[in-house]
Formats: C-alpha cells, structure tokens, sequence
C-alpha cells in the first residue's frame, strides 16, 4: 500500500508537470484601433488571391473574412477574387453567370487550387502551402505585411468612356539592389456585380441560395496575361525606375465606375509577389 | 525527399542511452514489413464532368507505402515509406511528394518501454487523445516526439508523451503548430489489490491529461470601425476520467471528458468550454450479445493549430455512434461525427437461433439489429443580443440532458444470415436512415434524406473451392439523387482468383442526364501474403467514412491497380 500511495504522489506530481493550461477571461475581445499607413507612405502591399466560385456554399463566409481583413488593413491589402474551377462552372438558373476568365483559370490550375474558398497571399507559400483556407488569410498576411518594400508602383489611368479604352501608366520603382527576373501583371476587376450565389451560414445571408449578392473584386481580363511582361531581366538597382503603358479595351457589360486596376510584380522563379498596388479605373 | 530523416534517425540513435547498444545490434536481429500501391489512370466522362481540364494532365496518379520494422530482442526500429505521385483522386493534394514521414527506435525494459521518433497512442477511447493512420482516408496524425511506456506496480500502467504532430510533408518548424503532451494513467484494480484478485468484478479506472501549446498567432476582427484582437490562449488542456466494470456477463465502461476554452477556426473562436461524455453498457453469452451506448459531444474538436480545419491536426478522436456499413448503397449515407456537438444513443443485438431448432435449421441463423439516432445538442444564447456561436463570446449556453431539435442522423438495420446448406448461404439486409445532408455534406438548405435499402448477399458454392456470389441491392429514396440499384455478381476461385462484375445505376436521378450506370469490373490475384488486383469502371461521388472521420470521393472513370504484401 505504501508503494501505491508513493506513485500515486509520483503521478500527480507527473500531472502538474504537464498540465498547462490559459484560462481566458471576458472580455475575449481587446480593442487596438487601426495601424492604417499614412497617405503616401511607402509601404508593402499584399495581394489576395481568393478563389471562388457561386455554388461554393463556404465562400461568403470567406469573402467576408477577406472583406474583413481589407478594413483591417486598408490599401495594404488588395483583394482580388478568381472565379475558377467547379464551382465557378455555369448552371442553370439562377447560377448561369460565368466569372471565370483564362487568366483565372491559368492561376487556379498552376497552384493546384483543390478547395474553395481558398486564398494566395502575395503567390508566397506559408506553412508549406501555397492555398490557405480562409482561418490562415491573416496570419499570412501578418507574416509579411510589416517587411519594408522593396519596390513601389504607381498606377495613373486614362479612360476615355466614348470608345471604352484604358491607357494606365505604371510607375515602377526600386528601393533597393535586386536580383533576379521579374515580371509584372496587370489586371482588370469589378465589384458591384450582382448574381446569385449559394450560401450555407445564414451569418452572411439567405440559406441555400443568395439571389442577389454582390460579387466585389471580381477579376475581368489581363493585359499581359496570368504571368505579366518581363521588366527586370537580370537584376536592377536602386534607384532605377521602369514604366509601363498597358492598355485594354473595357467590356461594354462591365461596369466601368466598378473596375479597378491591379498591378503587381513578382519574381518569375519563386512567383512570390514583391509588391502590388491598385488603383480605380476612373478617378 | 520532404524531410531529413535518417539525419533525425541517426540524432536520435545517438541519443538513446548507452545500455539500447550492449547487446549485438545485429545477430538475432529480424526484419518485417509490408507495402501496399494503389494507382490509377483516369480516363475523361462528360457525364461525370470529368474533363481535360479537370484532370489537368494528371491522368496517371498513385498513393503508395512500404513499412520497414527491425526488431532484435527489446530492441526496435521501424520506418515507413510513403509516396503520392500524385495523390490520387479525392485525397489531399497537399501530400503530393515522396518521403519517409514515420520512424522510430523502441526499446523496452523489464516494466519501461521507451520510444523515440513517430508513434501512435490512444489514452482511452480516444477523446482527449489518439494519434493512428487510416490509408483510406489519407488520415494521419502521428505525434513524433518521445514517449514512454511504465509500468511501476502491477496493475498500473503510466503513459507520458511528449511530440508535434504529422501535417502532411510539412516539417515542425517556426512554432507552425503545437507540441501536444499528454499522460495517462490506468489501474487494474484487481491486480493492484491482493483481496481483489479473486474477485467476480473487475474493475478498470484510467485518467488521462493533454495539454496543447502552440504560439498562437495574432487575430483580429473589425466590428463598425473598431479593430479587436482576439484574446487567445497559447495552453489549451484537457483531462478525462474513464472506468470500466466487468462483472460475469455485464460490461459497463463510461468516460468523461472535459476541455478549457479552446477557441479555434472549427468553432468559430468562440471560448466555452468543451465536453463529452461516452458511455456503454454491454451484455454477452453464447449466441446473444446487447450492446447500449450512449454519448454528448459538445464543442470537442481538439487540434494542434488552432485555424485548422478539415481532417488533420486532430489531437483527440471521437468515436461514432453509427454503424459501419460495408454494402456499397448502404454506404451512400455515411455519418460523420460534428465535434462542435451531437448527442445520440446506439443500441444493437446479436442473437444466433440455436442450430437445430425450428427457426435455426440444421446451421443456426444470426440476426443482427442495430439502431442509431444522433441529434445536435441544445444551444441558447450567451446574452439575448449575442446570437448562438457568435465569435468573440462564449458562443452559447447548453442544458446537458436537453437535445438540439435539428436530427443529424438515424439508422435501423436488421441483418439476417443463414447458411441454407453445404452449397447455399444467404445473407439479407434491410436499412432504413435518415441523413442531415445540409450537416453531413455542407448541401446546403437541402431537406433531410431519408432512404430505404432492402440487400440480398446470395452465395452459391459450385465446388469446395469454386464460388459464386450475387449481390442485389435497392435504395428507395425521394430526396438527392433519387432511387439507386445495384447488382454484383463474382467468382471465387479459392484461394487465389476473384473476379467481380458490378452495376450501380442512379435511375431515380431527377436530373435525366445523371441517371449513370456505374459500372466495375474487378479480378483479384492472391498468392500467399501478396495481392495484386486490377478493375475499370466508374466510381460515384460522395463520403468515405471510416470510424466517423470522412474525406469526400470524386466522381472518376478509369483503370485502378492495387498491389499489396508483407514479408
């Protein structure tokens, strides 16, 4: 009995040894304010690549994640969702829109997108992963949103509504010594699109189908295609600056007011992002 | 390769105390093993959807993996081999690649076994902890670390681990995901205690603790224009006590489980805590075994990282309360366990009548009876402004003996088998299930399904070593895809050939066009430990469910190829 007692003491003391624990207490929810830049601050800016499609049920719930972290983190953050894959293919009505794009569809493939909504934060891997469900957008993003920026864009568009055409003139500059080739995208989106979308948290509206919801960031066509124009060869220095007139024909069914331009430049071997930027297509 | 293991092997070699080397590595040394290969080459279906596209070029893929186990006296190693080139449809992509995730040195002492490298454990039924593998699933979630394995006193056995779990090829590092420890205690009461041991009861205590530290990273949420910062633990514990009583024919085991706030990704960060409770009462004789279990689940996923979600990570394993069924349209409507909460009861029977009496015949006939209902568990309000399972709050507040009104799952079936004569068995199944598809699935707003399945397994046996099965089923249902049937015919040669031809056809697909014929054409070559089988045909899409844990299934025409053997 005496030895009994003796380890029942050893177990205990076992117990204690790993048994930790962190009781919360309320409020769970701690308010911080905003770490918003200063206009004109040269800043990193992360793109989010999310993809999705209308009849994937969980992607509501992901855009308002992402919707979220915008508001988080202001024009550090630029979304950018891709209707690619099956969830994204046309059914009858009402989910007979077609989103998808052979730019979309090129990214959705290349990175092997096999869940929805899933997110590229700045085509960089995190964890060992390249797609993140949307629980990991943010700490993704924290990951590199404070690294300084390397290189800085600039967008100034000219869109002349009588014959639809944009003329941007993109600014890049170099704040350091760069290795390496890189190319830079640039693309057209729109928001404000509204068509039907299935849901099944009643969180972010009606269960099963949302008729009118509103599709944001919507990605419409590239000018270059999904991997962009080479701009940097083999490495650049500081300093230096490149520009770029990229030009597009804006579809008579997209809204113009609605579109946005995105522009990014990435290192053609890695693919991860260095730096985007996005700008309203009409001022 | 994904990892350096044999450089991690080789660290831990030279780590193990000095005694693990006294004796003659090599001589009495004896090495096993099996492997298995599972490929498949993917043909395009317009009526599946499967397309160019889709297959993206990956038309040829397999999983694969060879285990290696050397043992010498108490002595043992062991590693295991896995490939996906790539992953084959339906499993994770996130496995692509090839390497060597599990290995391990074992050596035991008189009453001390120590492990260092990969292992899996299970304190109990599993509910605060269990690290296994399951191949058909592409589930793995084993603890590499160290453990070891005492036993003081007679009668009590004492587990301590310590480890980071397997995440697909993705190696421990920069705090990615959490170190998991855990101990466990079990005592045997009648051999701890002299005046027990003769005892008609048997009593079996255990307790578990589990504790989780990962470095959580920072989130935060906007609510209006303000930004919040979740408070979040970087310590998540939880303990459970469990007993089992045996007394002559009786068996009663019950475990509790208990988990502070563990606000996660699955839950939605929200901070209640988490509970279960599991509880079975068995009775067993010749010919007669009852089974009564019961169980509440309420907010009990359990990971390592906290913003996982999906299938892996899992520290604890909650068992199901639902039958595995193993007949094709049987399996249609599989159950999936909802750790954010569910409460349900089992009870099944097996009787064998007596050979020789009216009703047994000359062979005996068994009946099996299984019943299960699962409902979700009740959930009120934290605040009458806060909805239910808002993040951010303790999500809701929940009567213990009260059940949810939303039913998950229910499932009535009888069995009957009976052997005719020497030349004829007869095996015959009726299921009736009701399925939550909206839970189950995420189909959501799609009403509950309810389905019928009536099974005829006939076998006739030509010769003692030739044999021929036919299998006939039929699911009526007026939900999802609509009535199915499905007929099977096979040839035994014994014990070496298996041929299998086999139809499932969706004809009550209210969607003409997908009214499919699935069909399977099957032979299998054995030959002592090895099998090498080899089919074409199309497989439907839907949940594999093994032990409530599921991955969905594809839709998928082609060839497959299974090769499988042990030394």
């Amino acid at each position: 009995m005496n030895s009994i007692k003796k380890y029942f003491f050893t177990i205990i003391s076992i117990v204690f040894l790993f048994y930790s624990c962190d009781k919360i207490e309320e409020p769970y929810l701690e308010p911080i304010g905003s770490h918003h830049p200063e206009p004109g601050e040269k800043v990193r800016k992360i793109l989010l690549e999310e993809f999705t499609g209308h009849t994937c049920v969980n992607c509501p719930e992901g855009s308002a994640n992402a919707k979220n972290l915008k508001t988080l983190y202001g024009e550090q953050l630029i979304l950018l969702s891709i209707h690619a894959g099956t969830n994204a293919l046309p059914e009858s009505e009402p989910f007979d829109a077609d989103f998808r794009t052979v730019t979309g569809t090129e990214i959705h493939d290349h990175f092997n997108v096999s869940f929805y909504p899933g997110g590229i934060i700045n085509q960089t891997k995190y964890s060992g992963q390249w797609t993140l469900p949307y629980t990991m957008w943010q700490e993704a993003v924290d990951e590199i949103i404070n690294l300084l920026p390397e290189v800085y864009i600039t967008i100034e568009n000219d869109y002349n509504p009588s014959n639809r055409k944009l003329i941007s003139t993109l600014t890049i500059e170099f704040l350091t010594d760069m290795e390496g080739t890189y190319n830079l995208c640039f693309y057209i989106a729109e928001s404000g699109i509204i068509a039907a979308q299935k849901n099944d948290n009643s969180n972010y509206g009606p269960v099963p189908d949302i008729l009118d919801y509103e599709h944001n960031h919507v990605l419409r066509t590239s000018v270059w295609g999904a991997w962009g124009t080479e701009v940097v060869s083999a490495g650049i220095s500081q300093g230096e600056t490149i520009t770029e007139y990229p030009s597009v024909t804006i579809n008579n069914n997209w809204v113009a007011d609605n579109c946005t331009v995105i522009a990014f430049i990435y290192n053609t071997e890695t693919y991860n992002i260095i730096q985007a930027e996005e700008a309203a297509m009409i001022e | 390769m994904k990892t350096s293991p044999f450089r991690s092997l080789l660290l831990i070699i030279f780590l193990l105390p000095s005694t693990s080397f006294a004796q003659n590595f090599l001589s009495g040394g004896q090495v096993h093993g099996n492997f298995q290969f599972d490929g498949a080459y993917y043909a395009t279906d317009s009526k599946l959807g499967i397309t160019d596209s889709t297959l993206d070029g990956k038309i040829f893929r397999m999983n694969g993996f060879g285990n290696l186990i050397y043992t010498n006296g108490k002595f043992e190693a062991g590693l295991r081999f896995e490939a996906y080139l790539p992953p084959l449809a339906g499993f994770d992509q996130q496995y692509d690649g090839v390497g060597i995730p599990y290995f391990y040195i074992k050596y035991k002492w008189d009453n001390l076994e120590l492990t260092a490298g990969n292992f899996y454990e299970q304190f109990g039924n599993g509910i605060i902890m269990r690290s296994y593998e399951e191949w058909q699933l592409g589930y793995d979630n084993s603890i590499r670390g160290f453990r070891a394995k005492f036993q003081p006193l007679d009668g009590i056995t004492l587990i301590g681990l310590i480890g980071t779990q397997r995440y697909y090829w993705e190696p421990y590092k920069d705090a990615n995901r959490g170190i998991v420890k855990g101990f466990d205690a079990e005592f045997f009461l009648n051999e701890m205690f002299k005046g027990m041991k003769d005892s008609k009861t048997i009593i079996i205590l255990g307790g578990s603790f589990v504790s989780n530290y990962e470095k959580v990273k920072t989130k935060n949420i906007t609510r209006d224009t303000t930004i919040y910062q979740y408070k979040l633990p970087n310590n998540v514990a939880a303990y459970a006590g469990r007993m089992n009583i045996i007394h002559g024919n009786f068996n009663f085991a019950a475990e509790y489980a208990y988990k502070i706030n563990n606000p996660s990704a699955m839950n939605n960060y929200i901070y209640k805590n988490g509970e279960v409770l599991f509880t079975t009462l068995s009775y067993s004789r010749k010919g007669l075994g009852i089974t009564l279990s019961g169980k509440r689940i309420d907010n009990m996923s359990y990971k390592s990282k906290s913003s996982e979600l999906g299938n892996m990570l899992d520290i604890n394993y909650l068992p199901p309360l639902t039958k595995q069924h193993t007949y094709s349209l049987a399996t249609l409507y599989p159950y999936a366990t909802q750790p954010n909460g569910e409460m349900g009861i089992q009870g099944q029977v097996m009787y064998t009548i007596p050979k020789k009496s009216k009703l047994g015949g000359k062979y005996g006939t068994k009946i099996e009876l299984n019943y299960s209902n699962i409902y979700s568990i009740d959930k009120q309000p934290v605040a009458p402004e806060i909805p239910v399972d808002s993040t951010g709050t303790k999500g809701y507040k929940s009567d213990f003996f009260k059940l949810g009104g939303d039913k998950y799952f229910e499932d009535f079936d009888i069995v009957l088998t009976k052997k005719i004569n020497k030349k004829w068995k007869v095996i015959l199944s009726y299921i009736y299930q009701v399925y939550n598809i909206d839970v189950i699935e995420g189909h959501a707003g799609e009403p509950k399904v309810y389905a019928n399945t009536g099974i005829a397994d006939i076998t006739y046996k030509i010769t003692p070593t030739k044999s021929l099965r036919l299998e006939y089923q039929q699911l009526f249902t007026r939900q999802d895809r609509g009535n199915w049937v499905m007929g099977l015919l096979e040839f035994n040669i014994a014990p070496k050939w298996f041929f299998t031809v086999m139809d499932e056809y969706n004809y009550g697909n209210p969607d003409k066009d997908k009214q499919i014929h699935y069909y399977n054409a099957n032979f299998a070559y054995v030959k002592g430990p090895t099998r090498i089988s080899l089919g074409y045909g199309k497989q439907r899409k839907g949940l594999l469910c093994v032990g409530g844990v599921c991955r969905p299934v594809p839709a998928s025409n082609g060839f497959t190829i299974t090769i499988s053997s042990q030394f």
